[in-house]
C-alpha cells in the first residue's frame, strides 16, 4: 500500500480517537466543573417560594449543558469547545440566568409573564417566564396598582457583579486536553498496529 | 505598628490611575466660566477671636450632564504635557522635589493649569490662596476677603470606579476594574513568584457609539502595554478631603509630589495579558416603553478582560 495512503488511515483512526478521548475524559470533567460553580455560585441564595431561584433552573441547565456541542470536527480537525456566555444557549427559559451571570448594575423587580399580560402589554418573548424591571421604570407603577407592594418580588441579584460559573472552566480544560490527546495517540497507535 | 498596603491593593490603585489618567486621556472635558456659591453648611465663618480657623468653601454649580462630580470622575488633578518628548505611556511630568513628608523623590506636582479661578470681573486669582476640592468641585479658602466667582476646570468624562456597588451611584459611561482571582506559581530556581491576577474592566456605555469607542480605546491601551507598580509610600494622589495630598501643609507644589517611584519588588512594570474583548448582550427587560430601555444602565454594556502579570524578586 502506498505509504502516504497509510498516514491518512492512522489520522483518521486518532481522529475517532481523539473524539472518543474528549468524550470519555474531558466533557465530563467540564460538565461537573461547570456545575460545580453553578452550585457554589448560585444555589441557595433565595429564599424557598421566592421568584428567580436559580435552582428553579437547574434542570434546564444541566439539559442545555448536556445538549452543548462540546467537541467539533472539520475534515482531520478536532476542536474542544468550552462553553461561555456567549457560546451557552441561554434561549428559551434561561434568559434570567444570563442577567445573573452577567451582573447587573442597579436595582430590579421580577415580574412573571402573566403580570405583564394582565397590564395589557405585549411580552417581547412568550419562552420566558420571568422578566426584569427596573426600580424606577413607569411600568413599575401599574404593577404596584395590579400587585401590591407586599407581593413584588425584587431581584436577587440586582446591583451584584458577574457570578459567571464558566470562569475558570476553559483554564481547567486546556489543563486535561494534554493528557487525553496523550491517550488519544497512544490508543490509535496500538489500534493501527493491531490492524494494519 | 507600622502598616503598608498590600502588593493587590497597590496593583489595583496602580491600574486604576493608569486606566483613568493614561487609557481615557481623550475623555477629559472642559466646562468654563462656572459659578462658584459658597456653602453655608461646610464654611465655618464665626470664629472671631482665631480668624485662622475660619474656612470657606465654594461648590461649583453646573448642570453638565453626566455630573462632573459623580461618583468615579472629579476634576482633573495633574497638568498633561504636550509638545514634549515624553512617551505618550507616561503623558505627567516627573519632577525633582520632596513627597509631603519631606523625603526626597521624584513626582508629578498638582496641575496649574487644569482648575483656574477668576474673580467677578474675571481676573485669574492665584491659586496659592485657595485649594482644589477635586473630588467634589469644590474650592477651598481661609480668606474671607478673597473674591473668587467663577471656575473653568477639566473634568474626567468617564467615570472610573473599583467597586460594582457604585455603578448606580455614577451615571454612564462608567468603567469598573475588577480583580477577580489571583494565581502566584514560581519562574526560577530560588525566590521569586509569578503573580497572575485576572481582571475584568466592565463598561456601561450611554450609546452604542459610546461603548465602540471605550472599548476600543481600553483595548488598545492594554493590549501589548504595561504600567508602572507604584509604591503609594504615603496612600492615593488625593487626600481624604479630595484636595492634593500634602496642599493642606504647603502651598509649595514641588513639596508635595505625587511619588512616582515603582515598586522594587516587582522586575519592570505590570504586564497586560491575553487581553480580551467583547460587547455584553443582555436579554431584554421589560418596560413601559422603549426609551426606558435603552437608558437602562444595563443597555449598552462591553468587558475587557486581561490578565494582570507581574514577576517578584521575593
Amino acid at each position: 500500500m502506498n505509504p502516504l495512503a497509510y498516514g491518512e488511515r492512522f489520522l483518521r483512526l486518532l481522529k475517532r480517537k481523539l473524539i472518543q478521548t474528549f468524550e470519555e475524559d474531558v466533557v465530563p470533567e467540564v460538565k461537573k466543573a461547570v456545575m460545580d460553580n453553578y452550585d457554589s455560585l448560585l444555589m441557595n441564595k433565595v429564599p424557598e417560594g421566592s421568584l428567580g431561584r436559580p435552582e428553579d433552573f437547574r434542570d434546564l441547565f444541566v439539559e442545555r449543558l448536556d445538549e452543548y456541542p462540546f467537541v467539533k470536527t472539520d475534515n482531520l480537525i478536532v476542536k474542544l469547545s468550552v462553553p461561555d456566555n456567549d457560546t451557552f444557549d441561554f434561549g428559551e427559559g434561561l434568559s434570567f440566568l444570563k442577567h445573573v451571570m452577567e451582573g447587573m448594575a442597579g436595582f430590579y423587580y421580577l415580574i412573571p409573564i402573566e403580570t405583564y399580560r394582565l397590564l395589557g402589554y405585549t411580552p417581547p418573548s412568550l419562552r420566558e417566564t420571568l422578566y426584569l424591571v427596573r426600580e424606577d421604570d413607569p411600568l413599575m407603577d401599574d404593577v404596584r396598582n395590579i400587585l401590591g407592594e407586599t407581593f413584588l418580588t425584587p431581584y436577587a441579584f440586582s446591583n451584584s457583579p458577574p457570578m459567571d460559573v464558566f470562569e475558570d472552566v476553559r483554564k481547567q480544560a486546556s489543563q486535561r486536553v494534554a493528557d487525553a490527546v496523550k491517550k488519544a495517540v497512544s490508543l490509535a497507535k496500538n489500534d493501527f498496529r493491531r490492524l494494519y | 505598628m507600622s502598616y503598608e498596603m498590600r502588593s493587590i491593593r497597590k496593583e489595583d490603585l496602580s491600574v486604576y490611575h493608569y486606566i483613568k489618567e493614561v487609557v481615557l486621556l481623550d475623555f477629559i472635558e472642559l466646562d468654563e466660566y462656572v459659578p462658584l456659591v459658597l456653602d453655608p453648611k461646610l464654611s465655618s465663618t464665626t470664629n472671631d477671636a482665631d480668624p485662622s480657623t475660619n474656612i470657606l468653601v465654594y461648590a461649583a454649580e453646573t448642570d453638565t450632564l453626566p455630573n462632573p462630580i459623580s461618583r468615579g470622575r472629579g476634576w482633573v488633578y495633574f497638568d498633561t504635557v504636550s509638545g514634549t518628548t515624553l512617551s505618550p505611556c507616561e503623558p505627567y511630568a516627573v519632577v525633582s522635589g520632596t513627597r509631603a513628608d519631606g523625603v526626597a523623590t521624584t513626582g508629578t506636582p498638582e496641575q496649574s493649569t487644569m482648575v483656574t479661578v477668576f474673580d467677578a470681573n474675571l481676573s485669574v486669582v492665584s491659586d496659592l490662596v485657595y485649594m482644589v476640592d477635586y473630588v467634589d468641585g469644590r474650592i477651598v479658602t481661609d480668606d474671607p476677603n478673597l473674591d473668587i466667582s467663577y471656575v473653568t476646570y477639566n473634568w474626567y468624562y468617564v467615570s472610573v470606579v473599583d467597586e460594582w456597588a457604585l455603578i448606580q451611584s455614577a451615571e454612564p459611561p462608567v468603567v469598573v476594574v475588577d480583580i477577580q482571582s489571583t494565581y502566584k506559581e514560581g519562574y526560577q530556581l530560588g525566590a521569586g513568584k509569578k503573580v497572575t491576577r485576572k481582571v475584568d474592566l466592565h463598561i456601561f456605555a450611554s450609546s452604542a457609539a459610546e461603548r465602540k469607542d471605550l472599548l476600543d480605546t481600553l483595548f488598545d491601551g492594554l493590549y501589548l502595554k504595561s504600567c508602572p507598580l507604584y509604591d503609594f509610600p504615603l496612600g492615593d494622589v488625593l487626600d481624604y478631603d479630595g484636595t492634593f495630598y500634602g496642599r493642606k501643609d504647603n502651598p509649595n507644589k514641588l513639596t508635595s509630589l505625587f511619588d512616582r517611584t515603582s515598586n522594587k519588588n516587582i522586575i519592570g512594570n505590570l504586564q497586560f495579558e491575553n487581553v480580551t474583548a467583547r460587547n455584553v448582550g443582555l436579554p431584554p427587560i421589560l418596560s413601559r416603553n422603549r426609551e426606558e430601555v435603552m437608558s437602562d444602565l444595563n443597555a449598552y454594556r462591553a468587558k475587557v478582560s486581561f490578565d494582570l502579570v507581574s514577576y517578584t524578586y521575593s
